[in-house]
């Protein structure tokens, strides 16, 4: 086994992989591992540097001539050579490695880069044509070598780097712990790692560049030889803002030219720190909550509740992939992290096989919801397997309990639900010892409030939930809903359509106008019929409960329905609804009065004629109408009803004034009933005079015309107005004339 | 001599490496294909510019970064002005040009573009590009949209039989330079269907396919697509898309959401596309019709267009704020409506992309602000169909000069239209596009990076407006309708964003044949119904629908059209597929928007309470079967069935519409009244034929797929039928209450059982892909 | 003879340094391993983001009780002793610093101070401020956080509320469930990942609009589905009464028989989607009718939630179902409630609008507390802008109005990752902003951290725009999160 050719075909293979990455340079990635060997670079370095000098020792300076063998001469000076062409080549490779990690000046490795690789070319091609190469050509070779090697080690020099560099990779999980936002400190947990990592090499103890020395905040502060590089007072004046600030390419410029520089936030926190007074005990939560220190810091610690570093790795995305089915959601809980969540829908499809098949992903699986599944004890071995489980719901599942002793086994777990479930005191018990369980949910189970408060007293850190005590006084039940259709009686009776949706309700209603008692009161049944004019009132009657509020329902009676109504006096342009055959259409209008079905008088009285084929008996004409004080829609001032036989001969057979109703709420729909005794007649008259004029005490505060701000150009906004003008007549909406 | 050959072996194995890894990023990407011999700024680099730099570094000054704009030569070759004797390109040198080095850079803190601009990095490919661009000069090209199109002579192809006409051999070329080969012809039938829905929006009736069927002559198709382009349903049809442009609706929208009286304008669509009125006279009509020397009521309304737009009835707000939201609403439709530019970005600061400045776009809203229009007319409370200024219609000029309009009930119409102030109003351009932050005056101006605005030959007016925009050398206007109209007949436009002609808008799939389209379109008098002629005419158009796995792999979307058009119906046409298939459709033309089916409570549970449409009141008979665009639109709660299938819920200018395919549109085709109905009114009439089962089948499946079945379709068919008709007969199913769907008269003396069988059968072929399917 | 040696040697080494040649090779092969992307393209941010949160997540799961109409902050939580006191005299102008008025109160001169009729206490941990009309409510204060200082842009109903849920004033924007559906899709995949349910007070009424659930220029599949509670949960969604399950079955077997044929001759994948969404039609169809349906409820949901949570239609009702949507897998539940917009007889219409939503929210939080849902379910009680502590119209000692006020109006969350307490502070006359202000955008950029997810990054590119939900300003505010 000839060492000689292992070398130098390791040595051509490691020239051809430099070539290869200068090749592809800028599309390197490295790995965590290989970083640790690029780190070594630094160390490595020392090898063909001084390997070199003592083979050009050898060739130039010792004497060969004592030497009785030309060919053992020969051969060690080809394996000196071929050691330092290898060696040079494995550098030039960690070089490489090294150089593509975050924080280097490209223009600055340029040089060094290229001139690292070229040595370890030129070294590589010396030794294939070693033997062939004269006296001068060595010459040529070693001087060219030599100075390429000063050019890479000048420009390597540019860039060394402090302590515990090379193992640090190995330690990066460690270093990524975080401190939890409400515990993190501003200065040392957010500006020393800063100056550690960007500062600290040239500012120690040890090596107290310009007198600065950072270690600790006394000190920084303190300063150096140029006075103290932190001045509160003015935040942009800062030596070390200023220093950090100045253009790379200055001197002055810190972290120097080459050095892994500040990244745009490390300044901006360093900026921050100072202006708020660079405190160095205050506390990140003592910040104001919209400080950007404080937001920045939001960032870079986690803030509780937030869950941890993983410690196991991702499952493959594939095996993620053929998890998922439309019943059994299968994901990560975030981009990039290896911690899996499924949840089951469609209990209707669950089947335990679902449930087996996650075994594949049992390392990463973190959070499992079967809440509503089909799920029994005998899958909770299966669950118990899922070794890093954090979270799992099993509330509304089948189990007894009984299988919950498998999963004792899962010490990562944090909350399990089990509502409404029959588990027992028991059952549960023999979770407590699981030292990260701290919220456990039972609400609706077998575990009474007592036992639930005895597990409180006995472990208070833990969060135990039987559920929320429904407060035992007596509340009110919701009245019942009424889905009567139509309001209207002409020939036949309407059907009272009640209903109440909690179950085991009772609904009781009067037709007097007397609100409903438990007692008395007609007990609702659903085929009852209403026939006559009346005010219909009802009430709901639930065990354990309060009576509810009263609900109420007028009904209209239409006996006689004229041939055509004429409106003598014009309606308001804007509520014209169907002219006079709105009133004799039997169509109710809504609280809604634009809904067409209204029509409405305001400034003129309103007239209207009621004709029918023949002369009829009559002793009721009810004037349906509307009042909604908010939009002015007002009681009449008065109400007249004449009738006759002729449109020649009519006589008042009622009149009257409504009282007044000016509350600023009143809302409703409004029926004037007109009694008199029984009179035939075959022509109606009905006369309404409107509100008139609103009261200026009912008008919001006195207003003369506005002076609305001044707008430079463009047109002046004039806007619109709500409220009514000093002279302004309330409105009377009709919909309905009944006549019995 | 030895040493020789380690040497070469040396560089053998480096160039190896480099081969290999060539090799492998060849594979990996097809998109990326080897880098063209000249680097277009157009067509390669213009688009990564504006994708990945103006944000920054673009026409806006507002948001620029360094200084620094690369929208513009002079800007980007000029010295940078944060970094010394750097410069960000050196025509010919990548290697000293800035932009290369940032790009290919992998600092964080040094590479373009920043990775806190959320924009992704260069592919290597846009890398390479930008090199060789910069290699061969860096030379700057005027954006290919807003240069006048120049009709280039259709390429020579090397398959020459297959070709009808120019358009056929712009689209052969490409597909050749591609390696695709056009499909066959689509078999008669299926073509059928295609040309009777994309011309008239229905399918074909059972005669016209025997006809077609029969007629054997060569020119059958040709004679087909003229006759179709001769009936009224053609407007409709056309009228569709541009309702959409439009943003037509039947309600003011804003929280109130009343009624108003637009469809006359409406209606005039309609008419206008069926008497082919050429499309510059169509456009000028609808911007300043009013306006024209010899203003008629016709022309008047066409400009309704303008006035279609949501119009707030709450109580309270500002008018100004209003007026000038309206205004920004037509420049928007006129924007993206008939130049194809996103002009509305422009609104708060100079646009992001597209060389137009905040100025420009004040200056081309300026046209619209001298309109009489208010910005508020009282609340809901005192609503009136049409608002200021309007248009008077009484019943005498519908039956004279309007005798297209619907005439129905008497009485007179107002529809909104445009109409000038006698004293110019003044505008303003208004800051960060607030109505209450006016700066400096502005003059009308249309958009001078599309073509100057010439004072001398055009008046500052509306009317001025129209004639640049209908001007021969516009260079977007034909381009834009022609491209509407192509993807209305393909489904995706030779610019895929045809709302977006600009800088960010994708390119052309075929640039040449758009402007030989265009230039053709105007040198023809921009006759439309000539325009579909050709386009339904050639072979491109007339190719089977059918995709070989190659096919899609190669080209997923069709973009080189090496087969023919396979789209969802839009969901109006589904509905008219649906009642003219079942013989329900009543094809009156225009007319008062109508109330068909609808679930309960939809209005109910949105409205304020106020105003005529709180409440639902559906219609009944006739005008439960009018064809999906008469169907009313109430803006704040549009019709669902439309909105599920993707219809545009009209709130704003819409040139392209989604295609989704979602289960609710499965729900929907499954338990729509109007489906079941159709369905059942269709078996009603088949069961009383005297006909064998599987004739009524087939004849089913031809009224509706517009086919004769498979033989295995057939099969498929008929069983179920014939499981059906036993669970019916056998009493497991209740034919009765399956029969009990919809308004519509049952047929007298029908066998339910088979009726109800047939019944269901039918609702299957309805819920056939193929049936909603331009196949 | 020398020389033939050396001329051997190197002969050997030539074969050697061929067979040699396939390590060289092989280390380059080995080098590539090192370059993940040389055997693809450029990276491309949206591409990444596939339906994954940025970040672990507080919250899986949004339900937002929308108040349309704005309630009276003033009335329910900002408790301004200083109104009672100058009852009636007139708003500095100092004060009012020349806001813009609506078109209702623009010509009012006076504007005279109006206290609130209602009594307050404090109550929980916070000691937060609560008026006797929100009694359940003041019992899981310590589960809520009050943020008193929120404030937008527009001063009316119809701006302010598509500002609220889609970032911007007009148009066609993506609503807030839109974009979360987007940008983490369904989490059950039977279901629409984005609800809306609707409910009506009997105060005066502001409409609402699809627009505002709208997917805007995202993918229609975004879009909110509007459910109801009672018979019919979701459009077309029933079959004929006519038609058994099985039946339905044999019929959707026939039409992905014939869409398969149709599939095998044109292969264009749109018929194998179609085919899909059929089935996922039908489980819709068995889970949804499953879901939805109140019979199963235990006894004492109609003690939390109120009796009326049994009425389909009332907001109590929407909240049950709310809850049953929400755990069953919808990212975003949006209830609307409307009928808060008190102009004129405040005091009035506010106590019945108090009485429909106070027992049903507490009950909503408790419920899903004891269920152990409450930390993975955000939910948000607000309007879309605040009332004025001046009069609107008539001031009578037990009867005022109030017209809309952006400034600052309170909203609070419960769930969901967090902070309980009270965050801000508007000034004593409950006009302006003291301390601590949240913007509408704010608000968006901390409900999408609460959701994982990074306002910057959750774009879509539309018409050659990247847009985001909170348009192009927005912060988280941490001060909300635990």
């Amino acid at each position: 086994m000839n060492w000689k050719n292992i070398f130098s075909s390791l040595t051509i293979a490691a020239n051809c992989l430099l070539v290869f990455f200068l090749l592809f340079y800028d599309r390197l990635v490295i790995p965590t591992l290989l970083q640790v060997v690029g780190r070594a670079h630094p160390l490595f370095l020392h090898f063909p540097i001084v390997l070199f000098a003592l083979f050009l020792v050898w060739i130039w300076v010792i004497p060969k001539r004592y030497f009785p063998d030309e060919g053992l001469v020969q051969s060690i000076s080809e394996w000196m050579l071929l050691i330092v062409a290898f060696t040079a080549a494995i550098t030039a490779l960690m070089g490489i490695l090294l150089s593509r990690e975050a924080g280097y000046n490209a223009d600055a490795l340029a040089w060094h880069k290229w001139s690292g690789a070229i040595l370890s070319l030129i070294l590589f091609a010396w030794f294939l044509s070693y033997r062939r190469l004269t006296g001068v050509w060595m010459g040529v070779a070693s001087v060219l070598s030599l100075v390429v090697l000063l050019i890479a080690g000048d420009a390597g020099g540019a860039i060394t780097h402090g302590d515990d560099f090379l193992l640090a990779p190995v330690y990066k999980d460690k270093a990524k712990e975080k401190v939890p936002l409400d515990q993190a400190v501003v200065y040392r947990d957010m500006i020393q790692p800063i100056l550690d990592a960007k500062c600290m090499s040239c500012h120690n103890s040890s090596k107290s560049k310009g007198g600065l020395v950072m270690t600790t905040a006394q000190l920084l502060l303190k300063g150096g030889k140029s006075g103290p590089v932190i001045d509160t007072s003015d935040a942009n004046m800062s030596l070390l803002l200023q220093r950090i600030h100045l253009p790379e390419e200055d001197k002055k410029h810190m972290p120097p030219l080459g050095k892994p520089q500040l990244t745009d936030q490390e300044t901006a926190i360093l900026y921050h720190w100072i202006k708020d007074g660079a405190n160095s005990t205050m506390k990140v939560t003592e910040l104001n909550p919209t400080d950007t220190l404080r937001t920045m810091a939001s960032n870079i610690f986690r803030s509780s509740g937030e869950e941890e570093v993983y410690d196991f790795s991702a499952a493959s995305e594939d095996k993620v992939k053929q998890l998922n089915t439309v019943y059994r959601v299968v994901y990560p809980l975030a981009t990039g992290s290896p911690a899996i969540a499924v949840d089951f829908f469609g209990a209707a499809f669950y089947k335990p096989e679902q449930l087996k098949d996650l075994l594949a992903i049992k390392t990463q699986l973190v959070s499992l919801n079967l809440a509503k599944m089909p799920v029994t004890d005998d899958e909770l071995s299966v669950i118990g397997e899922f070794s890093n489980l954090r979270q799992l719901d099993l509330s509304f599942t089948k189990i007894t309990g009984r299988g919950l002793s498998s999963l004792e086994k899962l010490h990562h777990l944090k909350s399990i639900a089990l509502t409404n479930t029959s588990v027992h005191l028991d059952d549960v018990q023999k979770l407590l010892p699981l030292k990260q369980l701290h919220e456990i949910y039972v609400w609706n189970s077998g575990v009474s409030y007592a036992d639930a408060d005895g597990i409180k007293k006995k472990y208070p850190l833990l969060e135990f939930h039987a559920g929320a005590h429904t407060d035992t006084l007596f509340e009110k039940i919701n009245p019942p809903v009424n889905q009567t259709a139509g309001q209207v009686i002409s020939d036949t009776p309407i059907a009272l359509r009640l209903r109440h949706f909690v179950p085991g309700t009772a609904i009781r209603y009067t037709l007097d106008g007397s609100d409903p008692d438990s007692i008395h009161s007609i007990v609702y049944d659903p085929r009852t019929r209403i026939d006559s004019q009346v005010l219909m009132k009802a009430r709901a009657f639930r065990k354990g409960w309060r009576p509810s509020d009263v609900v109420q329902y007028q009904f209209y009676r239409a006996t006689f329905q004229p041939d055509t109504v004429i409106l003598i006096t014009p309606t308001d342009s804007l509520y014209k609804g169907k002219g006079g055959t709105t009133l004799k259409d039997l169509q109710k209008g809504s609280q809604n009065f634009g809904d067409g079905k209204w029509i409405a008088y305001r400034n003129n009285k309103m007239e209207c004629m009621l004709v029918f084929p023949k002369p009829i008996r009559i002793h009721n004409v009810t004037i349906s109408s509307l009042v909604n004080v908010p939009a002015w829609v007002m009681r009449p001032k008065g109400i007249r009803v004449m009738g006759g036989n002729s449109p020649g001969d009519l006589r008042t057979l009622y009149q009257f004034t409504p009282e007044l109703d000016t509350l600023l709420t009143s809302n409703y729909s409004s029926p004037y009933e007109c009694k008199f005794s029984p009179t035939t007649v075959r022509y109606i008259k009905v006369m309404v005079e409107p509100f008139g004029r609103i009261p200026v005490s009912m008008i919001p505060s006195p207003q003369p015309e506005p002076t609305p701000p001044p707008l430079k150009k463009g047109e002046k906004p004039k806007p619109v107005k709500r409220a009514p003008p000093p002279n302004y007549n309330g409105w009377f909406f009709i919909d309905e004339i009944f006549v019995n | 001599m030895s040493f020789r050959i380690l040497t070469i072996l040396a560089a053998l194995v480096i160039s190896l490496c480099l081969v290999a890894s060539c090799f492998h990023h060849d594979k990996s990407a097809p998109h990326s294909d080897a880098l063209p011999d000249v680097v277009s700024y157009n067509f390669d680099i213009r688009p990564i510019l504006s994708d990945k730099c103006y944000k920054c570094h673009g026409p806006d000054a507002s948001h620029r970064e360094a200084g620094l704009r690369l929208d513009i030569a002079d800007s980007a070759y000029a010295p940078l002005k944060h970094l010394k004797g750097a410069y960000a390109i050196v025509p010919g040198k990548p290697g000293q040009s800035e932009l290369i080095k940032r790009v290919t850079s992998t600092d964080i803190t040094y590479m373009m573009p920043p990775p806190d601009a959320h924009l992704g990095m260069l592919t290597d490919r846009e890398k390479k590009l930008f090199e060789k661009w910069i290699e061969q000069g860096a030379k700057y090209e005027r954006h290919w949209a807003f240069t006048p199109p120049v009709a280039t002579p259709a390429p020579e192809v090397s398959d020459k039989t297959w070709p009808t006409n120019e358009i056929d051999r712009f689209v052969l070329h490409r597909m050749e330079s591609e390696g695709l080969t056009p499909n066959e012809p689509a078999d008669k039938e299926r073509l059928l269907k295609r040309v009777c829905l994309d011309l008239t929006g229905l399918p074909p009736s059972l005669d016209m396919m025997d006809r077609y069927m029969a007629d054997n002559s060569a020119n059958a198709y040709e004679k087909m697509v003229d006759s179709l382009l001769n009936t009224d349903q053609y407007g409709e049809k056309m009228a569709m898309h541009w309702l959409d442009v439009a943003r037509y609706a039947d309600s003011y929208g804003y929280q109130d959401d009343n009624i108003r009286t637009q469809w006359p304008w409406r209606d005039w669509v309609i008419h206008a596309f069926n008497k082919n009125m050429p499309y510059d006279q169509f456009v000028s009509w609808q911007i300043a019709g009013d306006m024209l020397p010899n203003a008629t009521k016709e022309t008047i309304l066409a400009t309704g267009f303008f006035r279609n737009h949501k119009y707030t009835e709450e109580g309270g707000v500002v008018p100004e704020e209003y007026r000038v939201e309206y205004l920004v609403d037509k420049t928007k439709t006129y924007g993206k409506g008939m130049l194809g530019v996103t002009i509305e970005c422009a609104q708060c600061h100079d646009h992001k992309y597209d060389p137009f400045s905040q100025k420009d776009y004040y200056s081309l809203l300026a046209f619209f602000n001298n309109t009489k229009e208010v910005g508020y007319e009282g609340d809901v409370s005192v609503s009136k169909p049409a608002k200021m200024p309007k248009l008077f219609l009484d019943s005498n000029d519908r039956k004279n000069l309007l005798s297209f309009m619907y005439n129905k009930d008497t009485g007179t119409l107002s529809v909104s239209v445009m109409g000038e102030r006698d004293t110019v109003r003044k505008t303003y351009l208004l800051k960060r596009g607030r109505y209450d932050m006016p700066g400096d005056e502005v003059q009308p101006n249309a958009l001078p990076a599309v073509m100057p605005f010439d004072t001398v030959q055009y008046p500052r007016n509306r009317l001025g407006l129209a004639k640049w925009t209908v001007s021969r050398n516009n260079p977007l206007t034909a381009r834009v309708f022609v491209n509407q109209l192509w993807q209305e007949l393909f489904g995706r436009g030779i610019v895929k964003t045809s709302g977006d002609f600009g800088m960010q808008g994708e390119l052309p799939t075929h640039p040449q044949l758009l402007d030989w389209l265009a230039v053709d379109f105007m040198d023809h008098g921009w006759n439309v119904k000539r325009l579909v002629k050709q386009i339904v005419l050639s072979s491109t158009y007339r190719q089977s629908a059918k995709a070989t796995p190659e096919k899609l792999s190669k080209d997923p979307d069709n973009a080189f059209l090496s087969r023919g058009p396979r789209n969802r119906l839009p969901a109006e046409f589904i509905r008219d597929l649906v009642l003219s298939s079942s013989g329900l459709l009543v094809r009156t033309i225009g007319g008062p928007s109508v109330k068909p089916y609808q679930p309960e409570g939809l209005w109910e549970g949105a409205t304020s309470g106020r105003g005529v449409l709180a409440t639902y009141i559906q219609d009944h008979h006739d005008s439960l079967y009018r064809r999906g665009m008469y169907t009313f639109i109430k803006l704040t709660v549009p019709p669902p069935s439309m909105i599920m299938f993707d219809a545009s819920n009209r709130d704003q200018c819409e040139v392209k519409r989604l295609k989704t395919n979602t289960p609710l549109q499965a729900l929907i085709m499954l338990n729509d009244p109007t489906v079941l109905e159709a369905a059942r009114v269709l078996a009603e009439r088949l069961s009383l034929q005297r006909t064998a089962p599987n004739e009524k089948i087939t004849e089913a499946f031809r009224r509706i797929v517009c086919r004769k079945p498979a033989e295995q379709e057939l099969k498929t068919l008929t069983d179920y039928y014939n499981q059906q008709l036993e669970q019916f007969t056998s009493g497991k199913l209740d034919a009765g209450k399956t029969l009990a769907e919809g308004e519509y008269p049952h047929e007298k003396n029908v066998d339910v059982n088979s009726a109800a069988a047939l019944m269901k059968l039918i609702t299957v072929i309805y819920n056939l892909e193929e049936s909603i399917t331009k196949t | 003879m020398e020389k033939q040696i050396i001329e051997h040697a190197l002969s050997i080494n030539r074969r050697k340094f061929l067979s040699r040649l396939s390590l060289g090779i092989g280390s380059v092969a080995l080098g590539s391993l090192l370059i993940p992307d040389l055997f693809k393209g450029g990276v491309d941010e949206e591409a990444i983001m596939a339906g994954l949160p940025h970040f672990a997540p507080r919250a899986k799961r949004i339900i937002y009780l929308f108040q349309n109409g704005a309630p009276s902050q003033l009335d329910l939580f900002d408790y301004k002793p200083l109104l009672q006191k100058m009852q009636g005299e007139d708003l500095p102008a100092s004060v009012r610093m020349g806001q813009r008025l609506t078109g209702m109160t623009a010509d009012q001169t006076k504007f005279p101070l109006a206290g609130t009729v209602f009594q307050f206490n404090q109550y929980g941990q916070s000691r937060a401020w609560l008026s006797e009309l929100l009694p359940h409510t003041a019992k899981v204060v310590d589960d809520i956080c009050f943020i008193k200082t929120l404030y937008t842009e527009a001063i009316n109903h119809d701006p302010a509320l598509t500002f609220f849920q889609t970032g911007a004033q007009q148009g066609n924007r993506p609503s807030m469930g839109s974009w979360l559906s987007y940008g983490l899709g369904s989490e059950n995949k039977n279901l629409p990942a984005f609800c809306v349910l609707l409910s009506k007070g009997k105060g005066n009424g502001q409409g609402v609009y699809s627009k505002l659930w709208s997917n805007g220029f995202l993918d229609s599949i975004h879009q909110g589905v509007q459910f109801s509670s009672g018979e019919n949960p979701v459009l077309y969604l029933s079959d004929p009464a006519s038609m058994p399950r099985d039946d339905r079955r044999k019929m959707l077997d026939k039409i992905a028989e014939l869409n398969d044929q149709s599939y095998k001759e044109f292969g264009d994948p749109e018929i194998a989607t179609k085919i899909q969404q059929y089935e996922m039609a039908y489980r819709m169809q068995t889970i949804v009718p499953e879901i939805t349906d109140t019979s199963k409820e235990p006894e004492d949901t109609l003690k939390l939630y109120g009796p009326e949570c049994l009425v389909p239609g009332t907001f109590a009702a929407n909240c049950l179902l709310a809850r049953k949507l929400s755990e069953s897998g919808v990212r975003f539940v949006q209830l609307y409630h409307q009928g808060w917009d008190g102009h004129n007889n405040l005091p009035g219409e506010i106590k019945g609008q108090a009485r429909d939503v106070d027992q049903a929210s507490a009950g909503l939080i408790t419920d899903l507390k004891q269920r152990g849902l409450l930390d993975e379910t955000l939910i948000i009680w607000g309007g879309e802008f605040g009332r004025t502590n001046y009069c609107q119209g008539r001031l009578t000692k037990d009867s005022y109005g109030r017209d809309h006020h952006p400034r600052c109006f309170t909203v609070w969350m419960a769930g969901g990752g967090v902070r309980p307490g009270v965050y801000g502070e508007t000034d004593d006359f409950g006009y302006n902003i003291a301390k601590d202000p949240v913007h509408v955008h704010d608000f968006h950029a901390t409900v999408l951290y609460l959701m994982g997810l990074d306002h910057e990054k959750l774009t879509f590119k539309h018409q050659g725009r990247r847009y985001r939900l909170t348009d192009v300003a927005g912060k988280v505010v941490n001060g909300l999160i635990a």
